[in-house]
This record gives C-alpha cells, structure tokens and sequence, in this order.
C-alpha cells in the first residue's frame, strides 16, 4: 500500500466574526471559544504503487484539506496516516522528496523569475543529478512542449503555460507519488488534453501513482480507472470509474422509433416484466418507446430482442448516461440531506431548550 | 552538514535572484537613504555649531555615528515578516513546505542573499558618497574593519530574528500591517538608527540597552566610531551574538507551533 489513511480526520476551530465596530471590538476580546469544524471525517484509503485515482467531491467536501495532509502541509487531527512509509507531517522533509504536488490554483514557482532558473533551483534543492535533470527536462519539452517558455519571467506565463510548467517543476526529482489538485481548472480543450495524455504517459512509462483532484469529471473518465468519492469530509463511494455513474443512480436510455404507432397501454404491459422504467406519459397511440435501465439489470442487445419480437421498430439509439449530470445530481441530493441534517439538530436543540427549565429557577 | 551547505546555497540564490529582479528598487532605496542621511547630517552640523563637544562626542564623531547608523539599515532591514505573513495569507506556505528544506534557515540565508544584493547596490553605493562629501571620520585602528563587519552581520541576524517572530505573530493574529507599522516603530526607536541611545535619558537608556534592537545599529555604529574601549570590543559583540541566537531559536519554536495549528486558507 502506498498511501494508507486510517480513521484519518481534521477539524479546524473557526471564529464567527461578530458585525458592527461593537462586534469588532468584542472580537479583539474573543470570549468565544469558537465552534469546532470538522473538515475531513475518520477517512479510510488505501492507494496501490501505480495507481491513477480520481478524488472528487463538491467544493467543501474536504479534498484539499485531505490533499494537504497527504502532502504533509496540515497535521491531522486524528486517525493514522502513512504514505510510503512515511508520516507525512512528521516526516515532512522526507516524506516531500518522495512526492510532487501541483496545485492548480497556486504556482510553485517563483514569479519574477524565469521558468528555468525556478528549475535549476528545484533541481540544486532536491540534488537532482546533472545528467537526470538534462534528460528529464527534455522529456518534459518533448511531452509537455515547455521548451520555448524556458527563457521567461513566470509572471509573463499565460495559465495553460503556467501549468504545464508547474507540472514539470513537480516531476523535476522524479517522484514516484504525483498530486494534482484541481490542475485543469480555466484550461481550454487542447491543454486539457495534453495534460491528461501526460498523465497517462508519466504512469505507464515510470509507474508513478497520481492521485487526481478535480472538478471536471471528463478529467477523470479519460484517465482514472479508480475513483473516490467524498462529501461531507466522509467517503462516500469508492471503486472503478466504470462503475460510478451506476452506482450514484445513472440510468442508461434505450429510444426506440416504431414504423406504426401503438397504443401506450400496450406497450406498457410489454415492458412490465422488465427490469426498465419506461418513459410514457402520453395515453393513446405513440410512435417513439423510450426504456431507462440499469447496466447490472438488463442490456441493450436482450431489450432490443424483445421490443423487436413484439412491435415493428423503426429505428434504435442507446444513450450513455452523462457523468456530469448523474454527479450533479448526486451533489444536489447530497446539500439536500446536509440541510435536512442541520435542520433536524436545530430542532432538536430548540426541543431542549424548551425542556430545560429556566435559569436558576431549577433546585440546587 | 551538507544539507546546512545545501540549504544555504539554494537560499542565498533565491534571495539574490529575487531582490536583482527588482534592481530598480535599489536604486529608490539609494536615494531615499541618502535623503535621510544627509538630513541627519545637517541636523547634527547645526548643533554643533558654536559647540566642540556634546555628549562626550566630536562633532565628526557624532555625524559619522548618525550616518553609519542609517547607512546600514539598508544592509540589515528586512522585509521577511511581510513575507512570510503574505505566503501565510495566500495560502502559498503550502507550496514552500513542499521542499526539503528548513523553511525558517532557508529565510536566514535567503535574506543574507538579499542583504549582499543590498551591500552592493545601495550600502557601499551610500558609504562611498557620504564619505566623501560629508567629512566622515574613518576608523583609526585597522582591527575595527573586521570587527565591524562581524557586528553588521550580527545586526542582520538580530533583525531577522525579530522580523521573523513579527511574522508568525501576523499568522496569528492575521493582522500584517498593523504589526509591520509596529515594527518599524520599534525598530526606529529602540535600534539607534536615528538618535545614539546614550542621548536618551538615564531611565529609558536603561531599557533600550537592555532590549535586543541596540544591536542594530547603535553597536556597529558605535564599534564604527571606535567610542568603545580597546579592552573590551568583544563584549558588544557576544551581547549581539547572544540575542541572535536568542530570537532565532525563540523564531523556530514560534513557526514550529504555528505550523502545527495550521489552516491553509482559501481552499
């Protein structure tokens, strides 16, 4: 195992601010003890040597936070971690020479520098070889075309330029642990794409294991086998890809067009002992039968089959569900119940409230 | 040891490369320092008008202690707090705990490289003019040069020490500017920068002498000046010494602990 995470959790005290200059100047004096917020909650992981796994969740799901103490930025709070062996945190000046990080919404390098003094430093940090740095740097222009943005000052970079420097910075030593938090974030399609074919490449070529946050789930059909699901700083799902849009409820859709309209009630009872929904709000006559099923029920060939025998079909289409919609609204069921939650407890405190008998009115 | 050497290396480079990026800068800082020297000057000059002696002071003694005085805060004057607090509130402190380094060695000699950037550009620069125009009297024993040059590198130390702790303490208490103000204050008054200290009166002397900022610039200025006794030149030296070492490990206990309450802020 090469990142192994145990019951691994972080909270954070956080102050509300009051409002108003009174509120200001109460706060110099903070009497409050501030809440207790728990950002990552007794998480379990476990990541093999060669790996490419997507982590996504909703923003405030606890991705960063747990990317910063896989990285050994943030303490944990709780809970076991190791990384190669490693305690990330406690180990951290160790631990760093066995990863490299980008964050896409920070640069790791300087920005008044050019991009290649930043890369003679790293290398002269990290004691990478001279013959290595050479030959890596090359591969990097060859994968990534960085060559001809070598010679300027950082600050000149346009994003997409930006980041492809940054990922070359965070392979200089050649890590065999790679972090990408969000690294496509305000890409267009072509860098997009590089960067992913880059991914790929690093991993099969040198084995490096990448453990991939983002927000574009494109980013992680294209090249995540594995992924990992958190909300809430809990894990929520975690397994193939293939198998995400499924297990979050993703219903593939099978469109038939009859040659001749039929009644909807006929089509109604031919479908029933299937394991489909089928999509017919009309009454009387159609002429088009739409089925939405699942891939471990039923397949589209078996469907077909049957919907053949009994009526005349015109024309067929099978629709993949699509991730980002499946996701969504598995987001949005996710903010429903994390409402439904913090309304019950407020409930449940004004309950007490009321039960308890007033102040000092109580026997001592 | 080695990685003490590395680190210090790597430090030294960035910080001369980061502050040459900016040459433009030490040319403002030239003329800015140049400003407030020869308004020192003047100042000292018209007092001494009519008058041979004040405060068991020469008046050559007195305007060179007020020139060297200001000419090296453009040598020990570091902006690492404001630095390291802008690194804390932008989130940045997580790509710096990426490298394998001591982040708090790393900003000693990251500043050093600063520092010798500033040496050449703008202290010696200043040194070389004021000598000249300003009938400056210059050491009379040769073993004063050394000696200067140990305590300037230990007025540096002392101010990045201090610079530094005002850093962590922004982290803290996210508030940079009112502490960078603070700072500056202090250091203005306490350091020696502006005014010898012993003009002070007796009871404020008392505090300021004992305070780590007189090793700023009132020793080297001092030691400049040669207003010490031959006898005991060390003794300035080991108190400077003392509070270096002093602030730096009181520095990496204070970043220490910071680091283990930690929030990386925005996201």
């Amino acid at each position: 195992m090469l990142i192994e995470a145990r019951q691994l959790s972080r909270s954070f005290r956080s102050y509300a601010r009051r409002t108003g200059v009174l509120g200001a100047l109460r706060d110099l004096l903070r009497t409050s003890s501030g809440t207790e917020r728990v950002a990552v909650d007794r998480l379990d992981l476990g990541i093999q040597p060669g790996e490419i796994v997507g982590f996504i969740g909703p923003n405030g799901a606890g991705k960063s936070t747990t990317i910063k103490m896989l990285t050994g930025v943030l303490r944990p709070t709780g809970g076991q971690l190791s990384v190669a062996g490693l305690v990330p945190f406690e180990d951290r000046q160790r631990h760093v020479r066995q990863i490299g990080v980008v964050y896409g919404q920070r640069t790791q390098l300087w920005w008044d520098l050019a991009v290649i003094e930043a890369f003679d430093l790293l290398a002269a940090i990290f004691q990478v070889e001279r013959a290595t740095y050479r030959r890596r740097l090359e591969r990097f222009d060859s994968v990534l075309g960085i060559g001809p943005l070598l010679r300027q000052p950082v600050r000149e970079l346009s994003l997409g330029q930006r980041i492809r420097c940054d990922i070359a910075a965070a392979l200089i030593h050649g890590p065999p642990l790679l972090f990408l938090d969000e690294p496509t974030i305000g890409l267009d399609v072509a860098v997009k794409r590089r960067i992913r074919a880059f991914i790929g490449t690093i991993n099969a070529e040198e084995g490096t294991t990448v453990l991939l946050t983002t927000h574009d789930l494109s980013d992680v059909e294209a090249v995540c086998p594995r992924v990992i699901l958190i909300d809430g700083g809990r894990l929520l799902l975690d397994g193939p890809t293939a198998e995400l849009k499924e297990r979050l409820g993703g219903r593939r859709r099978l469109v038939v067009d009859l040659a001749r309209p039929a009644l909807a009630s006929t089509l109604r009872a031919l479908v029933a002992p299937l394991p489909v929904q089928a999509e017919l709000t009309e009454e009387g006559p159609v002429d088009r039968l739409v089925l939405r099923f699942r891939r471990a029920d039923t397949s589209a060939s078996a469907l077909i089959q049957i919907v053949s025998a009994a009526v005349e079909v015109a024309d067929l289409a099978v629709e993949e569900p699509d991730i980002e919609e499946v996701v969504a609204g598995f987001y949005d069921a996710a903010e429903a119940r994390a409402a439904e939650a913090r309304a019950a407890e407020a409930r449940a405190a004004e309950a007490r409230a009321a039960a308890a008998p007033p102040e000092g009115a109580g026997p001592r | 040891m080695s990685r003490l050497l590395l680190t210090a290396r790597t430090g030294w480079t960035l910080g001369l490369k980061l502050v040459l990026a900016y040459r433009f800068e030490a040319l403002v800082q030239l003329v800015s320092a140049s400003v407030v020297a020869l308004l020192n000057w003047s100042l000292w000059t018209a007092i001494y008008q009519g008058r041979t002696m004040v405060a068991g002071r020469t008046a050559p003694e007195m305007t060179t202690y007020v020139v060297v005085a200001w000419v090296i805060t453009t040598f020990y004057g570091t902006q690492v707090d404001q630095d390291l607090s802008a690194r804390f509130r932008e989130g940045l402190i997580a790509v710096d705990l990426l490298r394998p380094w001591d982040l708090h060695l790393h900003h000693y000699f990251r500043d050093l490289g600063r520092a010798a950037v500033a040496l050449v550009l703008t202290t010696l620069p200043l040194c070389l003019w004021t000598s000249g125009l300003l009938h400056l009297r210059a050491p009379e024993r040769w073993q004063t040069w050394p000696l200067f040059a140990l305590s300037l590198l230990l007025a540096h130390a002392i101010s990045f020490g201090f610079a530094w702790l005002v850093g962590v303490a922004s982290f803290h208490l996210r508030n940079a500017t009112g502490l960078a103000h603070l700072k500056a204050t202090i250091i203005g008054v306490f350091s020696g920068a502006l005014i010898p200290l012993d003009l002070y009166p007796p009871a404020l002397r008392g505090l300021v002498l004992a305070l780590p900022f007189q090793g700023m610039s009132h020793t080297p200025a001092n030691l400049f000046t040669e207003r010490l006794p031959t006898a005991a030149l060390w003794q300035p030296l080991l108190v400077q010494l003392g509070w270096a070492v002093a602030l730096f490990w009181l520095g990496r206990l204070a970043f220490q602990r910071a680091l283990r309450v930690l929030e990386v802020q925005g996201g």
